[in-house]
């Protein structure tokens, strides 16, 4: 998978987000971005998941240029899947309907049914399929929205801290569902604050600080021998408890 | 009695028996009164019997000028909320001059001021048609208001979630605002409900043959007031109780925790 983008920028009111991040990268499975709070990568991964569109510069994705036009974000969304951080589910509708929802509404699939029931049954969610969100557990509802995700068959996964919400214990088990995917090959873009797990799991990591992009090298190299001074500082501070 | 009439904090739950034997001897009570107000000396309940066909009557018309303005109202009320949430600003100024207007005038002028200008606009006005009109325009603004509360009530993640999943805005309402939305709505719009049927006794002041003014006929043609008036309370209880125990289950129905 490739990403190329250039010259992003994106203020909110007078708050600068992203200021001028470029990077090019390619990767095989799994690209994590990763950086001090407020540094820009929640935005900039809303940027990249059609979310947010940028004041300026371009996103070139799998050699596509994304158009920022809200008709032609409608359309690039539907290829992509999306998982927040948590309360993206719809607590009115069981976890299989809220899978099926954008099965059936927007993909129209003719076997949406099978497709939703694959899906829960590949995270092991088959016995919570009639439950809603309120009677699962942190972890079980990340799950359902990775599974939610995932049931369109989407080109990639973008998932913005999608532990950040959750207890240690559930962390560990969501952290083993993104581990999964990576050996199933879903090419997948994370925001995460879980160092150990980026470091194993990803094969590229974007360092995000300051609304630019610092790094993006593979992650043995970036977390060994990490070239900015900004990046240095973070990981050390990071790696100090 | 060393209960207090005003509590600072949750009230310990009453016994059963104090329950049980409070209400018998309300009942008593209430009952003891009422039977020597309706039988006493002097009530012409026979009088009054004779315009049963006629109160009947005008119940029912109050009964279908409540539909009639129910269904009306729910119609303006939603559009409204919606007008003033468009971009387009003319929409969103007008529907809030609409319910500004409307929640600041007493009912009682709008139906004046429906009946008598009516007229000069369209030449003629029916009574129905003024009355469903003034009680659909009435309630249609305080339902504008319930209903934006209800759509804001749902949070901007689910929105974005929406949005991410690929759901158009219209989707976006019919599968995960509105469903959402009716929960914190259903309570306020029974009571605006109940209280559009009770709102509908004042269009007896353009001459609709409603029950209340059915029931004021009656009282001048018997000069038996209480036997007049009574059942004309009765007339709207039986409607607005319902309403109030079918709020209740729907409440329930609609639950879920967020």
């Amino acid at each position: 998978m490739t990403i190329d983008c250039s010259g992003l920028a994106k203020s909110f009111g007078a708050h600068h987000a992203l200021k001028d991040a470029t990077f090019r990268t390619t990767f095989d499975h799994t690209l994590a971005l990763i950086g001090p709070s407020g540094g820009g990568k929640s935005t900039l991964m809303r940027i990249l998941a059609g979310l947010e569109f940028p004041d300026a510069g371009s996103v070139t994705v799998n050699g596509k240029p994304i158009e920022y036009t809200e008709e032609k974000l409608a359309v690039y969304r539907r290829r992509i899947g999306v998982v927040f951080q948590s309360f993206n589910l719809f607590p009115h509708l069981t976890a299989r309907q809220n899978l099926l929802l954008p099965l059936e509404n927007v993909h129209h699939f003719s076997d949406a049914a099978s497709r939703a029931d694959q899906a829960l049954e590949r995270f092991r969610l088959t016995p919570h399929a009639e439950k809603k969100p309120s009677q699962l557990s942190g972890g079980q509802r990340q799950r359902v929205a990775i599974a939610r995700a995932l049931a369109i068959d989407p080109e990639f996964l973008l998932m913005d801290e999608p532990t950040s919400a959750l207890d240690p214990e559930m962390t560990a088990e969501v952290l083993d569902v993104i581990a999964d995917l990576r050996e199933a090959g879903q090419p997948l873009v994370l925001v995460t604050h879980e160092m150990g797990f980026a470091r194993k799991t990803a094969d590229v990591v974007a360092f995000v600080a300051e609304g630019a992009v610092a790094e993006c090298r593979p992650a043995e190299d970036f977390f060994d021998r990490p070239e900015t001074p900004g990046a240095r500082r973070f990981l050390e501070r990071i790696l100090k408890y | 009695m060393k209960g207090r009439l005003f509590l600072d904090r949750p009230r310990a739950p009453a016994p059963r028996w104090a329950k049980v034997a409070t209400f018998t001897l309300l009942l008593l009570l209430l009952s003891l009164i009422c039977t020597g107000v309706l039988l006493g000396s002097g009530r012409q309940w026979q009088a009054v019997w004779g315009y049963r066909q006629a109160f009947w009557n005008g119940w029912l018309l109050t009964v279908g000028l409540s539909i009639l303005a129910l269904v009306g109202s729910t119609v303006i009320g939603v559009l409204a909320a919606l007008a003033k949430r468009s971009e387009i600003l003319v929409i969103r100024y007008l529907s809030t001059l609409y319910v500004e207007f409307v929640r600041g005038t007493p009912f009682l002028v709008l139906i004046l001021l429906l009946w008598f200008g009516m007229p000069q606009i369209t030449q003629q006005a029916s009574r129905l048609l003024v009355g469903v009109l003034a009680l659909s325009l009435f309630a249609g603004a305080y339902i504008a208001e319930m209903v934006r509360a209800g759509i804001e009530s749902v949070g901007a993640s689910q929105r974005e979630s929406a949005r991410a999943i690929g759901l158009t805005s219209l989707q976006t309402y019919r599968y995960v605002i509105f469903p959402q939305a009716l929960r914190h709505i259903l309570p306020p719009l029974a009571g605006q409900f109940a209280s559009l049927i009770k709102d509908s006794s004042l269009l007896f002041v353009i001459g609709l043959p409603e029950v209340t003014y059915t029931a004021q006929q009656i009282n001048s043609a018997t000069y038996s007031t209480l036997e007049s008036f009574l059942p004309l309370a009765l007339a709207y209880l039986v409607l607005t109780i319902p309403i109030s125990l079918a709020s209740k289950v729907l409440e329930s129905r609609f639950r879920f925790e967020t």
